[in-house]
């Protein structure tokens, strides 16, 4: 093969594998809950500008969304169009990332080397939910990548120092990832240069963070959500960002292979220390360590190729296996866009709610159908999965529960009442399981056999919603 | 001597299989609900030539994920008559066999090795997984302690394409290829500790069975990983159930099913082979002991399971101490009774060991109830559904090819709870409004009450049978729903 033609296979595989979401879904809705959001964010922008609150997510709270890609995707929005913004710019970035992913590598190491990194990042489910569609690590993640290509080049070099800079507008994690771009690529050429921007994200992180903190204090945590990221960090446990645990085996004897020479990659270790850290604070950050885990897993397919096997086929089984696993897991991860949520069901449901209720009417159902609630129906929920200085996030959630879990109709109304409820979101997902286990669990058993105060109003394909009567 | 070794060798073969077949023959039917769903799975592929991947009759029509080598295996050897009843019971006796050339590795010992196999042949808790029942264990059990085996001496050549073909079939019979996987890797790890240098093809082989294990886990669980996350370890087993299912080990139970001398004279092996002699194969037999001490703590593997190769390896590594008490009778005044020795040790094995096995085969149905179960399969058109107990639910599909409600394999089995909740409620409740709207909800057809309904459920027969207009009893134990 010629090594030559690297960076064109590499762009049109990344290409075919962003679209392959779309093919597999065979339309262009939208998927997860993520772009959803952004979507709505980035509409009230364009209507209303940068706001102090937003009125819809847990019936009102603090704006605490990172802007930056608000921003963005509302004026490409109103430049283009919403498809655009959401579906066709995170593919090119998509693109465009491989690529300087696969230069970057290139210009550390080999073309091999890189050919092979590139491949396993563009294929590691990370990279297709990060580029599949906009989300919140889209932008920036684009950005971090694009200004550490420019700091290695030595090219542009104030550019990629103004890219770093403002990552704080994207939000935390992405600033914190700056830093490290910034402490891996620190020459004493550019001390000064570097010093400034290490001051501008800690300045701008503070201007951005710090009234949210003085105004509201730490923020709550979600005591009921169960906080297991080894699991939510692998795709092949049905994470839907993670990455393939084959890439994790493969990396084991990558670092292997760097140790080789000590303490000569000292940063790397660092880097790869401090953002298994982050993951194990937030699962999301996944897709920066796959910035660090594909190189080390192609580091992990040059030592397995190159050390002294005592057996030539168990050598040959071993490293088509680990290959088969990470294009097992690539396939395997696809191929869950087919069954990807919202379904039309509740597309058409949402859509229902938004065009039969006013505008001020308040939506309970499970917290994670909040996000859509709030942007395909355009009504307030009781809760969603931002839990960030969310208003009384774990009273809210308990209170919730009390709701769902009570058969006392007396009790329920009180609650309903106190969170103005007016209208009830049930799914079958919440039936079998999610919510309840019963037939005639808590609520249920109430909506049954109350109907003075409860209407159904819409029940489609299993969907039910529910008038709540005043 | 050696020919003498030998002959007792094929004598204490031929003493379990024909033990084995003797029980297996003098039941008419399986000892487990299990038996009947591989024995259908087995019947579909002889007659389909495709694997069961949707079965129209477990909870009314449900997909299904489950390793199906075993069952291809099986249905190879269809043409010997009786071949479920006949087929595992050799499967599991092979592994005396691979257990006395284990405890030859250890021990150098011949006789220590065939008492160590007289005492695994016997394992109480092995007779009680896998005696009459076509049980997958039968045949994973000798695969997995095999590649141990092999292990211990890895080379170049036969060995090594039989070690590649077994860690291929492990994965395609059965999850504990996972356990194999954990338990090598330990190994590796606790010969590491030691420092003791393990040979590069066996860290070859150990490596290329832990990926191939989890690739072949990955892609034949999929659709469970997917869905269940690492939750799969708790096979979407209902919280009612799972309590009884991951319960913490009982001390006299678990006694009972090792066997006393396996438990003291294995400890003592682990002891002796791990702190004084650092034998390598003790460690490696030790590490299949260690993770699974470590998921019956954490509650991540059945007890009967855990307790099933907790007692095969605790027993393997009792020949260490089996070969020393040997060879301490022959230094001491009384070497001209070893023989006798010998001989009274077999018989307190017998009489330990062999006899309670003999009681330990339970009865899950009788045949009178079978009987009774053939009206429904000549009196009731296709697709209907039966209301049976969880743990008869297999038994009733099989024996009628009718429907359940639910069963026992829970793997992406739909609304498992409330199944077995509205199953509890139909045998239990006084209001037959109650049991109607259940009967209705699944189109229950036929009630199947039988013995173990009344154990389970505590009950002697429900209230709302004596509406006669509604229920009509067919037979013994089977109503007629006409409302």
């Amino acid at each position: 093969m010629r090594l030559g033609a690297s960076p064109y296979i590499i762009m049109a595989l990344a290409l075919l594998l962003l679209i392959s979401p779309l093919v597999i879904k065979s339309s262009f809705d939208l998927a997860g809950k993520e772009p959803y959001l952004i979507d709505r964010l980035s509409s009230q922008f364009l209507a209303q500008g940068i706001e102090q609150t937003d009125s819809l997510s847990f019936s009102g709270r603090p704006y605490i969304y990172p802007f930056g890609t608000v921003v963005i995707a509302s004026l490409i929005k109103k430049l283009t169009s919403h498809n655009t913004a959401l579906i066709y710019l995170p593919i090119i970035l998509g693109v465009l990332s491989s690529l300087l992913f696969y230069s970057l590598i290139r210009l550390l190491s080999n073309t091999r080397t890189a050919l092979i990194s590139s491949l396993i990042f563009i294929i590691s489910p990370s990279f297709i939910y990060t580029f599949a569609y906009l989300k919140e690590f889209t932008l920036p993640f684009f950005l971090i990548l694009l200004a550490s290509y420019l700091l290695l080049t030595k090219k542009l070099t104030p550019i990629a120092y103004a890219l770093l800079a403002i990552t704080p507008f994207f939000g935390i994690e992405h600033a914190i990832i700056s830093l490290l771009i910034l402490f891996v690529f620190f020459n004493k050429e550019q001390k000064p240069a570097t010093l400034i921007s290490y001051l501008l994200i800690i300045i701008l992180l503070l201007v951005t963070y710090f009234p949210l903190l003085m105004s509201n204090g730490f923020p709550a945590i979600a005591d009921f959500e169960e906080h297991n990221p080894a699991f939510k960090i692998f795709s092949d446990f049905g994470s839907r960002f993670g990455i393939s645990l084959f890439i994790i085996f493969l990396a084991v004897f990558g670092l292997k292979e760097l140790w080789k020479e000590k303490y000569t990659h000292i940063k790397v270790y660092i880097s790869l220390l401090i953002i298994l850290v982050l993951l194990v604070i937030k699962p999301s950050f996944i897709i920066y360590a796959t910035l660090l885990l594909a190189p080390l897993a192609a580091l992990g397919i040059h030592y397995l190729l190159n050390i002294h096997w005592e057996s030539k086929i168990i050598k040959e089984l071993t490293i088509f296996i680990l290959i088969l696993g990470l294009i097992f897991s690539t396939a395997s991860y696809l191929n869950s866009y087919k069954t990807s949520q919202p379904s039309k069901a509740i597309i058409s449901s949402l859509s229902f709610l938004e065009q039969n209720t006013p505008e001020d009417s308040v939506i309970l159902s499970h917290y994670s159908y909040g996000i859509w609630i709030n942007s395909l129906a355009l009504r307030k929920n009781i809760m969603d999965e931002q839990f960030l200085y969310a208003p009384k996030l774990n009273k809210r959630y308990a209170d919730a529960q009390e709701i769902f879990s009570s058969r006392n109709l007396e009790k329920t109304k009180a609650l309903l009442s106190m969170y103005a409820v007016t209208h009830i979101y049930i799914t079958p997902e919440m039936k079998q399981g999610l919510t309840w286990d019963a037939e005639e669990e808590g609520l249920l058993f109430v909506l049954k056999f109350s109907k003075e105060d409860f209407t159904q109003i819409y029940n489609k394909n299993g969907i039910e919603i529910w008038q709540v009567k005043r | 001597m050696k020919l003498r070794l030998n002959l007792f060798l094929v004598i204490i073969l031929l003493l379990t299989l024909l033990f084995r077949l003797y029980l297996a023959f003098s039941q008419q039917y399986f000892d487990s609900d299990q038996a009947y769903f591989n024995s259908r799975i087995i019947e579909h592929i002889i007659s389909e030539k495709t694997p069961l991947s949707y079965d129209a009759l477990s909870y009314g029509g449900r997909e299904l994920i489950y390793p199906q080598l075993f069952h291809y295996l099986l249905a190879l050897f269809s043409f010997i008559p009786h071949f479920t009843k006949i087929l595992p019971e050799i499967f599991i006796t092979s592994l005396s066999l691979i257990a006395y050339f284990i405890a030859k590795k250890l021990t150098k010992d011949p006789l220590a090795a065939l008492i160590t196999a007289l005492l695994v042949s016997f394992s109480p808790a092995l007779i009680h997984n896998t005696l009459n029942q076509v049980s997958i264990y039968t045949l994973a059990i000798p695969v997995f302690y095999l590649m141990l085996f092999y292990l211990m001496d890895m080379k170049s050549g036969t060995r090594l394409y039989v070690f590649i073909a077994l860690s291929f079939i492990l994965p395609l019979l059965h999850p504990i290829a996972f356990l194999f996987a954990f338990s090598a890797l330990f190994y590796l790890i606790l010969s590491f500790s030691e420092s003791l240098e393990v040979e590069k093809l066996t860290k070859e082989s150990i490596l290329f069975s832990f990926f191939l294990a989890f690739l072949i886990g990955f892609i034949v669980f999929k659709k469970a990983f997917l869905l269940y996350g690492i939750n799969i370890i708790w096979q979407n087993i209902p919280p009612q159930l799972l309590a009884e299912h991951f319960i913490t080990p009982n001390i006299l139970n678990s006694l009972y099913l090792i066997g006393l001398i396996p438990l003291i004279l294995g400890s003592l092996g682990i002891f002796y082979g791990y702190f004084k002699q650092k034998d390598k194969n003790i460690i490696l037999l030790t590490s299949t002991i260690l993770p699974i001490i470590m998921l019956l703590l954490l509650k991540m593997i059945d007890l009967s399971t855990g307790l099933l190769f907790f007692s095969v390896s605790l027993t393997l590594i009792s020949s260490i101490w089996i070969s020393r008490i040997i060879k301490h009778i022959t230094l001491t005044k009384a070497h001209k009774l070893k023989n006798y020795f010998i001989i009274l040790g077999i018989l307190v094995i017998l009489f330990i060991i062999i006899i309670p096995s003999f009681f330990s085969t339970t009865e899950i149905i009788t045949p009178f109830e079978i009987s009774n179960l053939d009206y429904i399969s000549l009196n009731s058109p296709a697709g209907t559904t039966i209301l049976a107990p969880l743990s008869q639910g297999n038994i009733i599909t099989y024996f009628t090819g009718r429907k359940n409600i639910a069963d026992s394999n829970f793997i992406l089995s739909p609304n498992t709870e409330q199944r077995l909740h509205d199953i509890k409620t139909a045998y239990t409740t006084i209001s037959e409004s109650k049991a109607l709207e259940i009967f209705h909800k699944y189109h229950v057809t036929y009630i199947f009450l039988s013995k173990e309904a009344q154990r389970v459920y505590n009950i002697r027969r429900p209230a709302y049978l004596e509406n006669e207009k509604c229920f009509i009893q067919r037979k013994s134990t089977v109503y007629e729903i006409r409302c």
